[in-house]
């Protein structure tokens, strides 16, 4: 067994469901200040140029989502796996799948909402709090390295940005798994 | 490299918008993300949401509203 499926055996169990629950919030926020942001390099920054009932939106999460025809993420790899998965705006739901080792899945599993707000987003545009959803949205899974991701220009994150371009999305929503 | 924008939740891994099913939590997360996330005016900040896991009380909410708060 790779060690990422036994972190996610743990993850996944009573046990490690337990721990991850009620640690207050302790290992999110501790793996959410980590790593220092390196402010000495330059920050990515757009600002918003209109109201957001009026900006058109993507999704682009890190949890493993994938639809039910595309490969799932390869979840044994050492490092991770660097790939992406585009998911069309108009996906059903109950359709997509989920190919993750590295947080608990039960409530995901019951909910997608939880950690692929695609279904929120969708009653935000019927409710006209954002112009209009996106046509694709894209998803990874987990990867340790950073440098298939942003390697220009062919880097997947890089990959991610044109479709988000080409496509004219205004705003993007980052989840993170 | 920093995030242009980023909004930290301390809730569980696999849970990062809230319980499954809850769905007048997950659209106040959703809400908070952007009304709290446009908000910054600077890049690489960050903004700590006050939602306690399993603590707080979710008021309904509507979505039809998610401009950055002043």
């Amino acid at each position: 067994m790779s060690l990422w499926r036994a972190y996610g055996a743990f993850a996944n169990s009573k046990v490690g469901r337990f721990v991850l629950d009620n640690d207050g919030g302790l290992i999110s926020g501790a793996t959410a200040h980590s790593i220092p942001p390196n402010l000495e390099e330059e920050v990515p920054w757009s600002p918003l140029n209109k109201p957001v009932r009026e900006s058109r939106v993507a999704l682009v999460a890190t949890t493993g989502v994938h639809t039910a025809e595309q490969q799932p993420f390869d979840v044994d790899a050492a490092t991770g796996d660097p790939s992406f998965r585009v998911i069309p705006g108009d996906a059903e739901l109950e359709q997509l799948r989920i190919a993750h080792v590295h947080y608990p899945l039960e409530r995901a599993r019951k909910d997608l909402n939880v950690v692929f707000p695609l279904g929120l987003l969708r009653e935000a545009e019927a409710a006209g709090g954002i112009g209009e959803l996106a046509p694709r949205h894209a998803s990874f899974g987990f990867c340790s390295q950073t440098k298939p991701l942003v390697r220009p220009p062919d880097g997947t994150a890089h990959q991610v940005a044109t479709m988000l371009r080409d496509d004219g999305v205004d705003l993007a929503l980052l989840v993170p798994g | 490299m920093p995030a242009p924008r980023a909004v930290l939740i301390k809730y569980p891994y696999g849970a990062a918008l809230g319980e499954a099913g809850a769905v007048d939590q997950q659209r106040t997360v959703l809400k908070a993300m952007f009304q709290r996330g446009l908000a910054l005016d600077a890049p690489g900040q960050v903004v700590e949401l006050p939602y306690r896991w399993r603590r707080d009380r979710f008021e309904p909410q509507e979505l039809d509203d998610l401009e950055p708060l002043p």
